[in-house]
């Protein structure tokens, strides 16, 4: 269950302050995979964000009992001067992982990114599809309910990418994912319910179609 | 491929964990994260950090030499100038390594569990922690030397080094909030750490100014607590007229009360990006 309680999020700007949501009661289809569309600057980054704990609403809350991951991929919080493997180590321990499953994270993770001995060299040196191996390897290795996708990565040559999809496939099987795409076919494979974010509104559709529909009526009127 | 392709499962289903053992956790994280960043980088840094005060001593007792042979710089000089410079190197490095601890670290605050104060903290601990290294190093290179550096009131120097680390931290998480969206205040507060290197007494003994600059002067507290760990190493050293612990341990709470205050007052602000 994720449910939005009179959520309102707003941003300084130069121009004053600028209202994502305003007072947005919302509670998300339980057990569906969902696709957020809409145009861009419409809060779909923004209510990742909130979702994922990295960004606090003004007022209002993002309620919850499920355990909702970092967006899947991100490579932001990797220090460069460490090596792979203790940038896997760090996070796992953050999220509580010690001993035996530390051990067993780090072994996934290394398994996964097959990028050889660079696993145990400092990170400055990876070209940015290691770097991403090494991300999208990391999110796979947790157990969480939801998985939050910013952007869908298409990163890496064909194998890779084939792995990833076929990694995220069997952890769908026991979980659900949150997705922003501006790319249809992702959104159709992955999703089974849209949510077209518009104007600070958040519209369901349970059928994709209609809600892509939707999303490029407003997006050709825009 | 496939079987090593099933994420691994976790063998018991996650329990809820409680936010002491969350909190604990990121701060474990962090420190071995900060040691490690801040150690296995480069050696020469590594080498600096740990022979600074030493340089510093060097050089100056070879200046002031040179300068002139007065009778307090007598041949303890580089005792009293090692017991001023080392609490005042920990403030100074605790103040300035926090200031850019949030920005350092910006990229973790995608992980739900780390906030900006996190970051501060645990960098405060690697940093104190470094300190008291260069401080034995330093003093036990002087006792090698055949300088006396064993401290006559081993308490009063822990308590002054505390509250130093504390008014450190105070005051680096205070610059660290205050110059998020104002980066250039931080080459400020940078430049002003020089003239209070000289304001603190570290390299001349205060007691031979004027009364009236004195009591100015007096207004900083690591002028009290410099003075106080001499005093602390060397009982014969009568601190400066008007020294005393309070006023720099009140200054320390007020500092920490602040910075408290106005990280809550901006901790949304802090994780985004100005």
């Amino acid at each position: 269950m994720i449910e939005l309680r009179a959520l309102t999020k707003s941003y300084r700007t130069r121009q004053g302050r600028r209202y994502v949501f305003r007072n947005l009661n919302f509670t998300f289809p339980p057990g569906s995979n969902i696709g957020l569309i809409g145009r861009n600057g419409a809060g779909k980054s923004t209510l990742l964000r909130l979702l994922g704990g990295i960004d606090q609403p003004d007022h209002g809350a993002v309620v919850t009992d499920c355990r909702i991951s970092w967006p899947v991929g991100l490579s932001g919080g990797f220090q460069t001067s460490l090596t792979a493997r203790e940038n896997v180590q760090f996070v796992c321990r953050i999220h509580g992982a010690h001993g035996e499953a530390l051990r067993s994270k780090v072994r996934f993770v290394q398994d996964f990114a097959e990028i050889g001995d660079y696993f145990d060299l400092p990170m400055r040196s990876f070209s940015s599809g290691m770097r991403s191996r090494v991300a999208f390897g990391l999110s796979m290795a947790f157990d969480f309910d939801y998985y939050l996708i910013d952007e869908v990565m298409a990163v890496g040559d064909a194998q890779f990418r084939a792995k990833s999809k076929e990694v995220m496939m069997a952890r769908l099987k026991q979980a659900n994912v949150i997705l922003t795409s501006h790319n249809m076919p992702d959104i159709r494979l992955y999703c089974n319910v849209v949510l077209h974010v518009d104007q600070g509104r958040v519209a369901v559709h349970e059928d994709i179609e209609a809600g892509i529909r939707a999303y490029q009526g407003t997006a050709s009127a825009a | 491929m496939n079987a090593n392709i099933l994420p691994p499962r976790t063998p018991e289903p996650m329990r809820r964990r409680s936010a002491w053992e969350v909190q604990r956790a990121v701060l474990f994280a962090l420190v071995l994260r900060e040691m490690k960043a801040r150690v296995g980088g480069q050696w020469i840094g590594a080498v600096w950090t740990l022979v600074e005060p030493l340089a510093h001593v060097m050089m100056l007792v070879t200046i002031l030499g040179f300068v002139r042979n007065s009778a307090h710089r007598g041949p303890d000089y580089p005792v009293f100038l090692v017991t001023g410079l080392l609490p005042f190197f920990l403030f100074r490095h605790l103040a300035t390594r926090l200031m850019d601890g949030i920005d350092a670290n910006r990229g973790l605050f995608a992980y739900r569990q780390v906030k900006p104060l996190d970051t501060l903290l645990s960098r405060a601990c690697v940093e104190a922690l470094m300190n008291l290294l260069v401080y034995a190093f330093t003093l036990a290179i002087l006792a090698w030397l055949g300088y006396s550096v064993l401290p006559a009131g081993p308490l009063e120097m822990l308590g002054v080094n505390l509250v130093m680390i504390l008014l450190g931290t105070g005051f680096g998480v205070l610059s660290a909030v205050v110059s998020h969206e104002r980066p250039r205040l931080r080459s400020f507060i940078r430049m002003t750490t020089m003239p209070l290197y000289l304001a603190s007494g570290v390299i001349f003994q205060v007691d031979l100014l004027p009364r009236e600059y004195l009591d100015w002067l007096l207004l900083n507290p690591l002028l009290h607590l410099v003075e106080l760990s001499r005093h602390a190493f060397i009982p014969a050293y009568v601190p400066a007229e008007g020294v005393n612990a309070i006023y720099p341990v009140l200054v320390t709470l007020a500092v920490g009360a602040l910075a408290m205050l106005l990280y809550r007052a901006n901790r949304l602000r802090l994780v985004t990006t100005s």
